[in-house]
């Protein structure tokens, strides 16, 4: 752990989170740094509290105590700092795909025109040409969901949080957004948490897995994948991939 | 082959050939007397009528219309805001709809005339009947589909730092747009005939005082000739709403049609 912290800028501290629902914790004192370009994946049982965490991070939930930060600023309880992007899609039916992924832009109060022409100058990076004046109900999963990432990233090309995007899409179409989805990581450099249920998909896309488990010491064990080892393409059909899934079954079985 | 036969026939014609069934049915009861004329004037008679009656009858339309139209705009509007209202804060929402339930119970042919004690027999008390009618149905199917707003994008928005006025911009007021004219459409039905009875019970013109003029002179191909006007002012606003909703929501003839791949099979139509 400390080699792999070497030299590196932490973007996003969680520091000493806890929270309690009707006299239940779900969280307690929970520790963890994002540093730049990094991606974790949370992985956890039901009711290991990934979704609360997502929610007192995007400041939509205050926490009991401890504090969030983005480079050295705190923002615990405050929303439109981080990218959040969810299971579903979320697209809104009545907006156009450009509308859509400008809406953030919207938000944060810049015009309808703004807003579009700053959409559309990344249209083309995400796959999305030609797409721009269709209706959500008009796209493939696939192409939804990259529409809903274009979102996110314009939402904030720092932090994102990502609940799962990949959950809903069929297994075909899964492999080939997640493909795509790693290009455009390294293109990015995007700092993202994920929460996702799927230990290969952990694996395949993080730099560093995260297991939490209910009721206790919030992190239990974290797995750092060996970058080399990911970049290669047959790295899910190596034995240190499944060295790995072993590793985390066997923590998630405590 | 069997497909082919019924691609030719239009969508309408069972219709069209069943209401022109009934009316020759109607046209042969008629002319045989198996119900006395003067109590079922035939559809020929009741078309001579209202040829004859047009500019009295299109005189009292415009009446009626003006104080439907009015009424209906009352009612939406006030519908619209309570359903805001009553979305925003719990505590209105449980105070408020008992009131609203009962204020449905109230039948209308009751208070009319207590309504025009109090106001008279000018436009106001039609009014008041019309926007009583018509302020329910939209009132309720806006306050549902506020409510049934999927709480995950609501979580969205509010990590992107949107306020409530986002929220209901952007989420609830679009997602609500399909209830709003499906209950626009049953106010603007309700109106018309909201407006009629308030005539009934009282005025001094429009097309439920003349209705109740010709029932009392016993001219039933006239008093038909009123109804099927007000049958067909009823359509009419339903048409021009349907257009309208066409006009606003040009994503919602998207939201069936998709393709196998997703990709839009009425694109091509569109391009």
């Amino acid at each position: 752990m400390n080699t792999y912290r070497e030299n590196k800028i932490p973007i996003l501290e969680i520091k000493g989170i806890s929270k309690t629902f009707d006299g239940k914790p779900v969280l307690r004192d929970l520790n963890l740094e994002l540093f730049q370009g990094e991606i974790i994946s949370l992985l956890g049982t039901s009711g290991s509290g990934k979704t609360t965490l997502f929610n007192i991070i995007a400041g939509i939930m205050e926490p009991d105590q401890g504090g969030i930060f983005l480079k050295n600023e705190e923002i615990t309880g405050e929303t439109g700092h981080l990218a959040y992007m969810l299971q579903k899609d979320l697209l809104l039916p009545h907006l156009t795909i450009l509308d859509n992924v400008g809406l953030p832009l919207r938000i944060r109060g810049k015009s309808k025109l703004e807003s579009r022409a700053e959409a559309l100058q990344l249209i083309p990076k995400f796959g999305l040409a030609g797409y721009e004046e269709l209706y959500p109900a008009q796209l493939s999963g696939g192409m939804a969901q990259r529409a809903a990432f274009l979102r996110t990233y314009l939402f904030s090309s720092e932090v994102a949080l990502l609940d799962e995007p990949f959950s809903a899409l069929d297994a075909l179409t899964k492999d080939k957004v997640q493909s795509w989805y790693i290009e455009m990581m390294q293109e990015l450099e995007l700092s993202t948490i994920f929460i996702t249920h799927d230990i290969d998909e952990a694996i395949r896309l993080s730099d560093r897995i995260v297991i939490l488990q209910p009721l206790t010491q919030n992190i239990q064990q974290q797995i750092i994948i060996d970058p080399k080892l990911r970049k290669r393409k047959d790295f899910t059909l190596r034995p240190e991939f499944l060295e790995y899934k072993k590793q985390i079954l066997k923590y998630l079985a405590v | 082959m069997k497909q082919l036969s019924n691609k030719r026939i239009p969508k309408k014609f069972y219709s069209i050939s069943l209401v022109a069934v009934l009316l020759i049915v109607w046209q042969v009861v008629s002319d045989i007397e198996l119900v006395p004329s003067f109590m079922l004037p035939s559809p020929v008679n009741v078309v001579k009528a209202f040829i004859r009656d047009l500019p009295v009858l299109m005189d009292n339309l415009s009446i009626t219309l003006i104080a439907g139209l009015l009424g209906l705009a009352c009612g939406v509007i006030a519908g619209f805001c309570l359903a805001v209202l009553m979305d925003s804060r719990e505590g209105l929402r449980k105070a408020i709809y008992p009131i609203l339930i009962f204020s449905q119970t109230v039948p209308t042919v009751a208070i009319a005339p207590l309504l025009v004690l109090w106001m008279g027999y000018g436009l106001a008390p039609k009014i008041t009947v019309i926007f009583l009618v018509a302020f329910f149905p939209v009132t309720v199917n806006l306050l549902e589909s506020f409510q049934a707003t999927d709480p995950d994008q609501i979580r969205l928005l509010q990590a992107m730092g949107a306020t409530n006025f986002h929220i209901f911009y952007f989420v609830k007021w679009p997602g609500a747009l399909d209830s709003f004219f499906a209950s626009l459409k049953v106010s603007a039905s309700y109106s018309i005939v909201g407006a009629v009875i308030a005539e009934w019970l009282g005025g001094s013109k429009g097309l439920g005082v003349y209705m109740t003029q010709v029932r009392k002179s016993f001219a039933y191909d006239k008093m038909f000739a009123v109804i099927f006007l007000i049958s067909a002012l009823s359509l009419v606003l339903l048409f021009v709403l349907n257009v309208i909703q066409n006009k606003v929501m040009p994503w919602r003839k998207f939201q069936s049609g998709k393709g196998a791949n997703g990709k839009d099979i009425n694109n091509e139509k569109n391009s």
